[in-house]
């Protein structure tokens, strides 16, 4: 077997697109006019216009070595319709909800036929709370003299049904489901406050335009003028009904400030959550402590990285050397698909990616063993590095196919967490192929073609005694 | 060397490891972290050292089976049953309030009991059928009974694996010895490691058999080991390498899992060497076709 120009040709262009790839922040920077160093401003995304290929590169980072809150929330006592159907409707709505808040980088998914899994990055748990808001009913309701029955005092809050001596709340039969979404606004009038705009149903319409009419006749002031909206049994909002509302949108003005109309907007959308959800698991990770468990793993990997190059140099010599680059290259090709693909890294998928390279090492170790033992037995430099790729082979296909097997099982059933896992490892094996055996074969055929190279003692051997 | 020759006392050393942990397992189970057994864990960072005691007594007051793990000087692990979520509030604001907590250096984990048993059920039928593939594959590329001694080197690993920390959990009542996610993650990677190694092996001996030799079944199948062996302690020896540093510099929340891989990978090498191959001539001197 001679030197193929076209494979080390293939090689070569792998190994300058990895490494593009991987320094592409540092391109970025400089694209983008940044300095080489500190925060990146925006994030790094790769544009070829004549293909049409636009992508982010980075890496995506899980919230276990990012910190942040991950939520997985439960779906019951669906009102109406499958609990299918009401996991996709909370899941629209809670995204709604997050991209509200302004939390870009967010993932809200469903997960199972119950679940929805929400991911918010540099969030904690209060503040995800918060944003997700209260998963309650909404009710409207007016005034009307006389006073409250106990039934009602059981609904509402005693000193929220209370408020207006001699009048008692009367509910008007519209609630949360009726409003299709709800959002924060601004008076076009000056000075300018801030308020909420909320559209209804056609059902939820009608009874808020009769409603209004009916309110808007009874003079300001008059506790009968006023709209009452409860949350659950508290008394959110008390409005002065200026007109009659019919277009199916209202506005709710009065005395907000920026952060309190947004929360009654997020409120008001929770209220017409089709169900009620609560927090099935939920993992908060302190930013500093997922920054201090990357270090760790990269702490680990260079020391392994160490340790290995260092026992394949002193052990196997020069095809050692070979075994090194061809390692440094796997490193680099696995890293740039990660970011190419936008692989999550997590700490189990790094855990999936450090066996990877043992596995990966392993074929050299398997490799070199079999070329000692063929110079051992006598054969040249060239027929033995044939015959040790040659022989070494069906080990390395069969330990690497099983491990695929079972890279394979684990991401279609296992958990999120054990996806991770089979990603990285499926990914690092697939990429040890190519590095530990297309790239050591050809470089080894390289060494045998120069002089140099061919004293035995370069590959821990000695020369087999004269027969 | 004779390895093959020797193989009863190799079984036998296996079972004394095995047989503890399978006791173990039977009589007092495991220690379960919140993920498996479902509750609410605070992985509390303070800034300065605060005794785990101290925190115990604070929690204690909250009447939620609160367990309090001193991890380092400056951090604690509290564990309790499930909360709600009024009270996972009120105990962080008051956690905050009487210890001088560093919120970014800390975590907090809630896991519902639904979620926590289908994780056990999904992680225990994942290695079940990943194992009938892997019999599969090897019974095409090799045949069935090297296929079954495989596996069976993988359960010796596994039982070895959960054994050892059934003890570590129940006998010694250590923390590290806690089945959680990680767990799962560092079994798994053990089983791909372990079919990896027995793999190696196997290859060895199916090419010496194609070769004519008069050499015995046993003879030849010490010779592979013996042939495998450079290779086998090459690869195993740098792995561990990094795991032994990689325990060391571990912070107390990610400890017992390099200790799993630690454990599994040792455990993957000697099951190769010393079980898996031994098996395969018990076998044939009981059905010597």
């Amino acid at each position: 077997m001679r030197v193929d120009r076209r494979l080390l040709a293939l090689i070569g262009v792998i190994a300058v697109l990895a490494l593009f790839i991987d320094g592409f922040a540092y391109v970025y920077r400089v694209a983008t006019s940044q300095p080489l160093t500190g925060p990146i401003r925006g994030i790094p995304t790769l544009n070829i216009g004549f293909l049409g290929f636009s992508q982010q590169i980075f890496v995506h980072k899980g919230l276990d070595l990012q910190g942040g809150t991950h939520l997985e929330l439960q779906i019951t006592q669906v009102r109406n319709g499958t609990v299918q159907s009401a996991r996709d409707v909370a899941v629209a709505i809670i995204e709604r909800r997050v991209n509200s808040s302004g939390y870009a980088e967010a993932v809200v998914r469903p997960e199972g036929n119950d679940r929805i899994i929400v991911e918010l990055p540099g969030v904690d748990l209060e503040q995800a709370k918060q944003i997700l808001g209260k998963t309650s009913y909404l009710t409207i309701w007016k005034w009307e003299p006389g006073t409250a029955d106990a039934a009602t005092l059981q609904q509402l809050n005693p000193t929220d049904a209370q408020k207006y001596p001699g009048y008692k709340p009367v509910y008007t039969g519209i609630d949360g489901s009726m409003i299709t979404n709800a959002s924060r606004s601004t008076d076009p009038n000056p000075p300018n406050l801030p308020d909420v705009t909320i559209s209804f149903n056609n059902t939820g319409s009608n009874l808020f335009c009769n409603f209004t009419r009916d309110r808007v006749t009874h003079p300001q002031g008059d506790p009968q003028n006023k709209l009452a909206i409860f949350i659950d049994k508290s008394l959110v909002e008390d409005a002065n009904v200026i007109s009659e509302i019919c277009g199916g949108s209202a506005i709710i003005t009065g005395g907000f400030t920026a952060a309190s109309a947004q929360a009654l907007a997020i409120q008001l959308n929770s209220g017409s959550l089709p169900g009620t959800i609560s927090i099935a698991s939920a993992t908060e990770v302190g930013a500093t402590l997922g920054a201090s468990t990357v270090k760790l793993s990269l702490l680990a990997g260079a020391f392994g990285l160490v340790i290995v190059i260092l026992f394949m140099l002193l052990y196997y010599r020069l095809p050692g050397v070979v075994a090194s680059i061809a390692l440094l290259l796997y490193a680099a090709i696995a890293l740039a698909i990660f970011k190419l693909f936008g692989v999550t890294l997590t700490l189990a998928g790094l855990a999936g990616f450090i066996l990877s390279i043992g596995m990966a090492v392993d074929a050299n170790v398997l490799i070199f063993e079999r070329l000692k033992e063929e110079l051992r037995a006598g054969r040249t430099l060239g027929a033995a590095m044939e015959a040790g790729v040659h022989r070494a082979w069906p080990a390395i296909r069969d330990s690497n196919i099983s491990t695929l097997i079972t890279c394979f099982v684990l991401y279609f059933f296992g958990a999120p967490l054990i996806k991770g896992f089979a990603i990285t490892l499926a990914i690092g094996v697939g990429v040890s192929m190519f590095s530990a055996i297309v790239t050591t074969q050809q470089f080894l055929q390289i060494l045998a073609g120069l002089r140099p190279a061919r004293r035995l003692a370069l590959y821990g051997v000695q020369a087999p005694k004269a027969a | 060397m004779n390895i093959v020759g020797r193989r009863n006392w190799y079984f036998l050393l296996s079972l004394a490891i095995i047989l503890p942990g399978i006791f173990s397992m039977a009589f007092f189970g495991f220690r379960l972290g919140i993920d498996f057994a479902g509750g609410d864990q605070y992985n509390l960072a303070f800034t300065r050292p605060v005794e785990a005691t101290a925190v115990q007594k604070e929690m204690d007051t909250f009447n939620v089976e609160a367990v309090v793990q001193q991890a380092g000087p400056n951090g604690a692990l509290v564990t309790t049953k499930p909360l709600s979520s009024a009270q996972e509030t009120t105990i962080r604001a008051d956690l905050a309030e009487k210890f001088p907590l560093d919120p970014s250096r800390s975590s907090y984990a809630q896991v519902g009991p639904t979620i926590a048993r289908e994780l056990v059920v999904g992680a225990g039928g994942l290695i079940l059928i990943a194992s009938i593939l892997i019999v599969i594959y090897l019974s095409i590329r090799f045949n069935y009974k090297f296929a079954i001694a495989a596996i069976l080197a993988l359960l010796h690993d596994v039982f070895v694996l959960t054994g050892i920390f059934s003890i570590l959990g129940k006998v010694f009542n250590v923390p590290l010895g806690e089945i959680n996610t990680l767990f799962v993650t560092a079994a798994l990677t053990v089983i791909g490691f372990s079919v990896h190694d027995t793999i190696v092996i196997f290859d060895r001996i199916r090419e010496n058999l194609r070769q004519a030799s008069r050499l015995t079944f046993e003879q030849n199948v010490n010779l592979s080991i013996i042939q495998s062996l450079a290779r086998s302690l090459n690869t195993s020896m740098t792995v561990i390498f990094v795991l032994i540093a990689l325990f060391l510099i571990s912070p107390t929340n990610i400890k017992g899992f390099t200790l799993a891989l630690l454990i599994g990978i040792v455990s993957g090498t000697y099951s190769s060497i010393f079980n898996a191959s031994p098996l395969l001539v018990v076998w044939r001197r009981l059905d010597p076709r």
